[in-house]
């Protein structure tokens, strides 16, 4: 099976190149990172990230064919050849298949992930019922792998200031919480021109996401909520 | 402008403004298809009515207002540079503006003529 794949080693590279690389043995089943671990094999200097191999980490995720993935996730069997691999778009390559993520976290830190309540301690668990935690679903499942975000063209041209899909939809975990009593302060801190409102529902996020879910539905609920907020 | 119409507030007017839209322009081509306006009097017959004039005073409105958001997002997205986003946007606003000056007048002084 043949491959095209993005390399750019900034020591030694004046610019990046695309390299052909050739595997002999596909035996069926093969997932792409497989594939790539093989043909480090053939060229130790290739380089790209990649933990669990089993979509759960997040830490494999790169433009396969055009589009954004998980490599361990992604069947040899249903690309089309030559397979043409390339880091996330629209995010600075700090070698070959390895992208610095610092602006994707720093969205992510922004809307504030985590809990957040005024009321003193209470004694016990805060229980939500299971209609309050059905709320959840489709939201908690996220594991920031960055496919959506680096697929938004929104986020290409304003990535410093739009949040993105990854972090909006995680603005809408912690807002839609019951449990969490900062509804007011992240809709401040949403509104404007940019941090939310960016968002022109592309939905690139919905089509690449490795785990089915629908930032832009996330974002619509924000809205909707700001909406009812407003009046 | 861009700082009082922003995020929120630009989101729903562009949305209303839309609704005002769809049901203004198939109803208005309707009636023109529907009762062809064929002379220059007819015009200010059917301009004078002030349901007429003020539905399409709303429309100009409306189309300039979603107009500039509109623009005003592409312009966002794609123009970075500080000095070529703010020429572009201020040359945008004077030219929607002045269209809207323009209908304003028109409208305005049919009602005048009859």
């Amino acid at each position: 099976m043949r491959f095209r794949i993005y390399r750019y080693d900034p020591d030694q590279d004046r610019e990046p190149y695309m390299q052909d690389f050739e595997l002999a043995e596909t035996p069926s089943g093969m997932m792409l990172r497989d594939a790539l671990l093989a043909l480090k094999a053939q060229d130790e200097t290739l380089s790209f990230r990649h933990s669990c191999g089993e979509g759960v980490c997040g830490s494999d995720g790169m433009n396969i064919n055009g589009r954004n993935g998980l490599a361990c996730i992604t069947p040899l069997a249903e690309l089309k050849e030559p397979v043409e691999v390339r880091p996330f778009p629209g995010v600075p390559v700090i070698r070959d298949l390895i992208v610095d993520m610092q602006g994707f976290y720093k969205q992510y830190r922004s809307v504030k992930p985590y809990l957040i309540r005024y009321d003193p301690e209470p004694e016990v668990e805060t229980l939500q019922s299971p209609d309050e935690r059905d709320r959840l679903d489709g939201l908690y499942e996220c594991i920031l792998c960055g496919c959506c975000t680096t697929s938004c063209p929104s986020f290409w041209w304003n990535p410093d200031k739009f949040l993105g899909p990854a972090a909006l939809l995680q603005a809408w975990r912690f807002l839609t919480d019951s449990r969490d009593q900062a509804e007011n302060d992240r809709l401040e801190a949403l509104d404007g021109p940019y941090r939310l409102f960016r968002c022109h529902t592309v939905m690139n996020c919905v089509d690449v996401c490795p785990k089915s879910l629908n930032p832009t539905r996330a974002i619509g609920h924000i809205r909707d909520l700001m909406l009812k907020k407003s009046i | 402008m861009s700082q009082s119409i922003s995020g929120l507030r630009a989101w729903i007017f562009q949305r209303i403004t839309a609704i005002y839209l769809a049901v203004f322009v198939p109803i208005a081509l309707g009636y023109l298809l529907f009762f062809p306006v064929t002379s220059y009097q007819s015009w200010i017959e059917l301009l004078s009515s002030s349901w007429v004039n003020t539905s399409l005073l709303l429309f100009v409105f409306a189309i300039l207002l979603h107009g500039w958001i509109g623009i005003r997002d592409v312009v966002i997205d794609y123009v970075q540079p500080f000095p070529a986003r703010m020429m572009l946007l201020v040359l945008v606003g004077l030219g929607l503006i002045v269209c809207g000056v323009w209908a304003a007048r028109i409208l305005f002084n049919v009602k005048g003529v009859v």
